[in-house]
Order: C-alpha cells, then structure tokens, then sequence
C-alpha cells in the first residue's frame, strides 16, 4: 500500500495567451484553464503506483472555486478524493506561502502519506520551488526533475532518476518522500468512460482557512516575503536576414555573414 | 482575413495523432480534389502531386469526409479534451 | 451506473436535443447519463442563431430568467443582396415590456453548458470529454456505447439515444442512416465579431437588449445558401452558409464567400471597427423531410441534427422538440420495461403529429425546388437589385421608359409565367 497525495495546479492556458500588440501586456481575458501538464504526469505516475502497490490518492490544490474543474480531471484518471484549499486569504501567494498552505493542508488531512507528488514546474510561473518548499515544511526528504520512479514499499524505499544537466542520477531514498517528476517521466492516460462516471460521486472537498486554521500571517500576501514586481514580455526580435537565390550564391553568403559575425571560423 | 489569422482566433488542444483518417490512393485518380476547396481552415492542399493534410486547425465540421467522392476520407472524433473548443459556437 | 456499468438510458451529445431528451427522461425517473466529447457541452456547437421560445418554455418554465440569452428578438430581416446592392425588408415588432419574447440569440458555449446544468439538476449524470465513438449490440439490439479501448470505456443502456449531430456516426453504425451526401448538407462558415452594445443598438436601430436577426440571399453566387447576422450582447454572428455540393461547384473557398459577405455594402457598415473573436464551421442538414431518416430501432432513437430535423431557418427548436419526444417514447417504452423497436415505434407516430414534422412537410417540395433551381438565389436577387437601380435612379429619363425597361428586363429573363411557377414552387418557404 502506498499512499500518496499529488499536488496540482489549474493554470491558465498560455498556449492561448496573447500580448496586446498596443499596451503589450498579456491579455489574460478569456483565457480557459487547464491542469497543469507537469502536474497530470504526477497524477499519471500516482495512479500507476496505486495500480501496482494499492493505496489511496488525494489530490490537492489551492485555487479559486473553478479550481474544481482541475481537480475532477484528476478524479476521472483515477484518484481517489480531491481537496481544494480555497480562500480570499490564500490569494497572492507566493511558493513559500504557497507551500506553507499545502504542506498543513497535508498535515491536517493526509498525515499518513507515502508519498507526494508535484509536477516540476507549473506553466503560468514557472518558479519550480513550491514542491522543494512543501518537503522543507513537512520535513521529509525530496528529488526534483524526476524522470523514473521505481517502489518498494515493503522496503519502505523509492528508485528514481533524475536528470541534470548532462547526466542522469540514480537515488535511493526513504518513504516518505517529495518528488518533484517532469516530462518524459510517463504519458498520462485518456480517463475511461466509466471512471468519468464515479468521479462524479468522489469527493472534492472545499477548505477555507478557518477550517483549516494555522498562522494567518503565513498564508497568502502576508506570507509572501517575495512579489512580483513587473511582467513584460520578451522584446520582440528583430527581422531576420532573408536571402533569395541560388543555393551557391545564398550558402556562400550565409557563410559570409556568420564570418563577419565570428560565429563561425 | 487569412485564414491564418482566422485559425488564431480559435482555441485548439492540438492532439499528436491526425483525427483526419485519409487514405490517399485515389487522390491522383480524383480531378476536382474537392476537399481542397471546401475545407473551411485549408487542412487539405495539394503540393507536387501530393495531398498535404494538416489536422491542427481543424474546425471538425465533417465536410472533407462529405465531399471525397472516392470516400477515402473518415473524421474521427479527437480525443477527451482536444481538438477545437468553441468559447461562443 | 450500477456495478456492471449500466444506465436505464444514454443520451450521445449534450446539445439541444440530447439535454432535453436526458431531463425529460430523468424528470420521468429513469437512471441516464448524458455523454458529451466536448470539454463542456456547446465545446463543439455551432448555430446561427436564434433560440426560440417554442419548445423551450414547455421545458424550462421562465427559462429566459436564468439562461444566459444575449438579445430578445424584435427585429426579423431580410435582405435580397446583388453584388453591389441589397434591398432590405425589416419586419419589427413593439418589444417595450413585452417580455416573454418569441426568440432570443445566445452563445452556444454559454447556453449549452447552462441547459446541460438544468439536466443535471434533475438527476442526469452528465460526462463531459466522453467520446462515444460507437455502439454495442447484442442479438440485433443495441445495448450500449462504446468510448475507446475495453470494459472501462464501455456504458450499457436499455436504451441509447443518438443526439450527436449531423455528422452522427451512431445513427450510421445502427444502420439507421447513411453518411450525408453533399446535397444533404449545406456548409456554414461564421464568425463572432465583437461590438460594443451601444454601436450594435444604434446600427441595428435597437432599444437596450433588443436583438435583430437578419437572414440574406444573393450572396452565394447564384447557389443556395446566403449570408446572416445574428445580434448577441456585445457581438455580431456574421457568416454565410452553402449547399455543400454547390459550393463544390463553385469551387470557392468558403471563408472567401464569408469575405465578400463581410466586405458587402450593405453589411460592412453593421460590422465595420468590430473584432473578429471566433472563426467556426459546421455542416447544417439540408436533407428535407425526404432525407429525415428512420428515427428508431431497438434499443436506440435518434434526435436532432443526427436525424436531419432541420430546416432553415429553424434547427435549435427542431432538435428540443424531437429530443422532448424522444424522452418521451423512452418515458412509454419504461413503463412497459420494453425498448424493442415496436414499442420506441411511438416515438415515430409522435413525431408525425408533431410541429417539426409538418413543417420540414410543408417545406418539403421548396426545398426540392430550391435545390434544382439556379434563377432561385442568383438570377431574382440581381433582377430585383438591378431593376430598383435602374428605376431609383434619377437621370432625367421617365419613369415610363424605365418601368417599360424594366418590364422586357423581366420578360427577357424570366417570364411572367416561369416567375408564377418559381414562386408557387417555393412557397414552403413563406414565413
């Protein structure tokens, strides 16, 4: 039996965002939200863990309400119940206070865990630490850029490979455990029909911060030691060189130019 | 407007399977190639020869299927969640 | 679901006729879920489009509280285009605080989603990404549906109806329909173009919320189809529909005819400074009621698009009105306990004495007519444009010597005689 908890993310579709050409801010209006895609690996890889080993998966999420639709997509792939941490006081967090939210949201209701699942990174940020931050606060072990997971529970131990840079790591490691996995890792599953079904009678439970108590000053803005101060997009790039012609002719200047540039020698 | 410029409008899932099932042994016999000038978004374009079908700005209307005379075209659904999704419709 | 994955009943496609089909049956008690391969049900939608009042009152009382609706509509044109000119007929009605009104537009991604919710309430388990691609039989019965690779992806029913639209691979695979022919279908191009309220009501000569529908012909190069535009809130519904064989013929793209649409001087003052939002395609039926297919079998009926039940300009209440039906014959063959083919057979008998029935019968022979003659959307419209160009022209020249030109105009070619059987051949389509 293992029993794991996958923390996601409903993000906003940056496939489908667009800079405003004149004021070149994101237009974000209309945007539709997706589960993460790192995070649909991590749900991917619990559901196969539990197909192997038996156990129980809880997904949990701090959002807003529509959050929810997120959640269910994690059902239908075959979790078991779903949490969505949701309060006007959790707005603007940052990883820390993000992680501080999550990782007593773990505490409260799934003190029994194996092992937590985070995607590497979600799409919209980018910062990649809220995972590495939940391990820290729950004081367990973590590997990040997983990209194979092997269980031994009776062992209570884990295989994974990770990869950096040029090389890939293989660790050992005790349950309970954080890993961080990433693309490459599994290709997650089309929900089944019937499974679609029953996950309209599991439970997605809503947790305001009452309920779920802690240090107010700790979550959301007030948590947050770091801000976002400006989001711009990348200066466009400048045209490039079209060159029209011959092969000979447009080969032969090509070379030229990346001599005058010393790109090449 | 292009249809370029039109197809960025729409929002796509794109899947990485082609849900346009073409069987392309007729195409030479076929003299109006009808699924080049029907298809609403340009999937179907014949290039040296060959039918090119690109799939991902597929609108699934059904029309190419419809119109293939040698019915060598079938439009299968995409998979949960991809393909088109309307936001007005 | 019981264990073995079993329903009383399952409804294919969350559109107009499915919903209804699936709350009419669970509002009756049965167990059915309602399967929609869209991401929410009006994913994959496409209409013109005006809702009308009828049948969906008998449904949802008051619906026109809570639905998301754009504009009531008080204004119904029509517009015979040429080239370079239209003449517009306009038929609007007092709408100061007459609501109920006969007809609203909406958003299908909206309304949809809003209608599948209501099915929702009264007990339907709705599952949306489901993408049903076939059917199960058992001894010649159908059983159930089928969404992809083993047991998991497979639903059992005593019943299946098939709402999955007109390209419905289920009403083909029960052997109930063929695949359209070009000539059954017409291809409808459209865009969504936004507007601020104000500029929609000032160039529409609307008061606040009030909706204009205006339909055209004469801009399909002589082919059938024409060009409309729907008002929504903050939006225009421009597009342009064509038969698909004709626009096979006309060797045309179909975003060029939209083109020309949009470009037209009679339609790009209404559009002109609007942003496109949204670019759709969808085949709409044009089969008639000759093409209207059998709508059951055992264990399985077949609602809407899927069985042809359009017919311009309606096709949203079509498919309500023979979902309702459908809901009801499965409403009748449970309490017997009995969906062979003999007992659904009601829902035929049904149909017959319904309002969609009659009317696509009554349209019947136009339709024909229309199909098979080309003077129809090509040669009247440039006729008329051109004899009021001629005639409203003030050069100089007596009105007797135009009125004389545009007689033998007229005479030359058409004649009076051709003209009388044109018009008796298509007044199926009189409003």
């Amino acid at each position: 039996m293992v029993n794991s908890v996958v923390c996601v993310k409903q993000v906003p579709d940056v496939a489908e965002l667009r800079i405003d050409p004149m004021t070149h801010n994101v237009i974000r209006e209309g945007v539709p939200s997706i589960l993460n895609p790192d995070d649909r690996i991590g749900i991917e890889e619990a559901v196969r863990i539990k197909e192997k080993h038996g156990g129980r998966i809880t997904v949990l999420s701090m959002g807003p309400p529509q959050a929810k639709a997120a959640l269910f997509e994690c059902l239908t792939m075959g979790a078991d119940n779903a949490i969505l941490l949701s309060d006007r006081a959790f707005a603007a967090a940052d990883t820390l206070a993000t992680a501080y939210t999550l990782a007593r949201a773990i505490k409260k209701y799934r003190n029994d865990f194996d092992l937590i699942i985070c995607g590497r990174r979600a799409i919209d940020a980018e910062t990649g630490q809220t995972g590495i931050q939940i391990a820290e606060q729950l004081d367990i072990p973590h590997v990040a850029y997983v990209k194979n997971v092997e269980l031994f529970p009776e062992q209570r131990k884990v295989v994974v490979k990770r990869e950096v840079e040029d090389h890939i790591e293989t660790i050992e490691a005790p349950l309970p455990i954080l890993l961080g996995v990433m693309e490459g890792l599994n290709k997650p599953r089309l929900a089944t029909l019937r499974e679609i079904i029953r996950s309209k009678n599991k439970e997605i439970k809503v947790v305001n911060v009452v309920e779920l108590g802690g240090d107010l000053n700790l979550y959301g803005l007030k948590g947050s030691p770091t801000w976002v101060a400006k989001v711009y997009p990348p200066p466009p790039k400048a045209g490039g060189i079209i060159k029209s012609g011959g092969t000979r002719e447009t080969v032969t200047e090509l070379v030229k130019i990346l001599v005058e540039k010393k790109l090449i020698n | 407007m292009k249809i370029e410029e039109r197809l960025f409008l729409d929002r796509f899932n794109v899947d990485d399977k082609n849900h346009l099932v073409v069987d392309t042994s007729k195409c030479l016999e076929c003299a109006n190639k009808p699924c080049t000038t029907v298809c609403p978004v340009d999937d179907y374009n014949w290039d040296n020869g060959k039918l090119i079908i690109s799939y991902e700005g597929c609108v699934e209307c059904g029309a190419c299927e419809v119109v293939c005379p040698f019915d060598k075209i079938k439009v299968t659904y995409p998979p949960a969640g991809k393909g088109v999704s309307f936001r007005f419709g | 679901m019981d264990a073995e994955g079993k329903f009383d009943a399952i409804v294919v496609g969350a559109g107009p006729a499915g919903t209804t089909a699936a709350l009419t049956m669970a509002r009756g008690g049965m167990k059915v879920a309602l399967l929609e391969r869209g991401e929410y049900p009006g994913a994959k939608n496409v209409f013109g489009g005006v809702l009308y009042r009828w049948p969906l009152e008998e449904i949802i009382p008051k619906f026109w509280e809570t639905a998301p609706l754009e504009r009531q509509i008080v204004d119904h044109r029509f517009m015979v285009m040429s080239k370079d000119s239209g003449l517009l007929l306009s038929f609007k009605v007092d709408g100061r605080g007459k609501a109920p009104y006969n007809g609203y537009t909406a958003i299908r991604a909206k309304f949809d989603k809003w209608y599948a919710s209501k099915a929702e309430e009264a007990g339907v388990t709705l599952a949306t990404s489901a993408v049903v691609d076939d059917i199960i039989m058992k001894d010649g019965k159908v059983v159930g549906v089928r969404a992809g690779p083993g047991i998991e992806n497979e639903l059992y029913a005593d019943l299946v109806i098939a709402a999955d639209g007109v390209n419905s691979g289920l009403a083909v695979r029960a052997g109930l329909r063929e695949p359209p022919s070009p000539d059954q279908v017409a291809l409808g191009v459209k865009e969504v173009v936004e507007l601020p309220a104000e500029a929609i009501e000032a160039r529409f000569n609307l008061r606040k919320g009030e909706g204009t529908r205006m339909e055209t012909m004469g801009c399909t190069h002589g082919k059938m189809g024409g060009g409309f535009v729907y008002t929504n809130a903050n939006s225009l519904s421009v597009g342009v529909v064509i038969l698909l064989s004709h626009l096979m013929e006309l060797k045309m793209k179909p975003y060029e005819l939209l083109d020309e649409f949009k470009a037209h001087p009679s339609i790009e003052p209404f559009i002109e400074g609007g942003k496109a939002k949204e670019y759709s395609a969808h085949l709409i039926p044009e089969a008639g009621y000759k093409g209207v297919p059998r709508l059951y079998r055992d264990g399985m009926m077949i609602a809407g698009d899927a069985a042809y039940l359009c017919s311009y300009p309606e096709g949203t209440n079509l498919a309500m009105a023979s979902g309702m039906l459908a809901g009801k014959a499965a409403l009748h063959a449970k309490k017997n306990n009995d969906f062979s083919a003999k007992t659904l057979s009601v829902y035929h008998e049904m149909m017959n004495e319904s309002y969609v029935i009659k009317e696509m019968k009554r349209k019947d022979s136009s339709h024909t007519a229309m199909l098979n003659n080309p003077r129809i959307f090509g040669l009247y419209p440039d006729l008329i444009n051109e004899i009021l160009a001629d005639v409203l022209h003030v050069n100089g020249e007596t009105k007797t010597a135009k009125h004389k030109r545009a007689k033998s105009k007229f005479r030359d070619k058409v004649g009076l005689l051709r003209a009388l059987r044109d018009a008796y051949s298509t007044r199926g389509m009189a409003p």
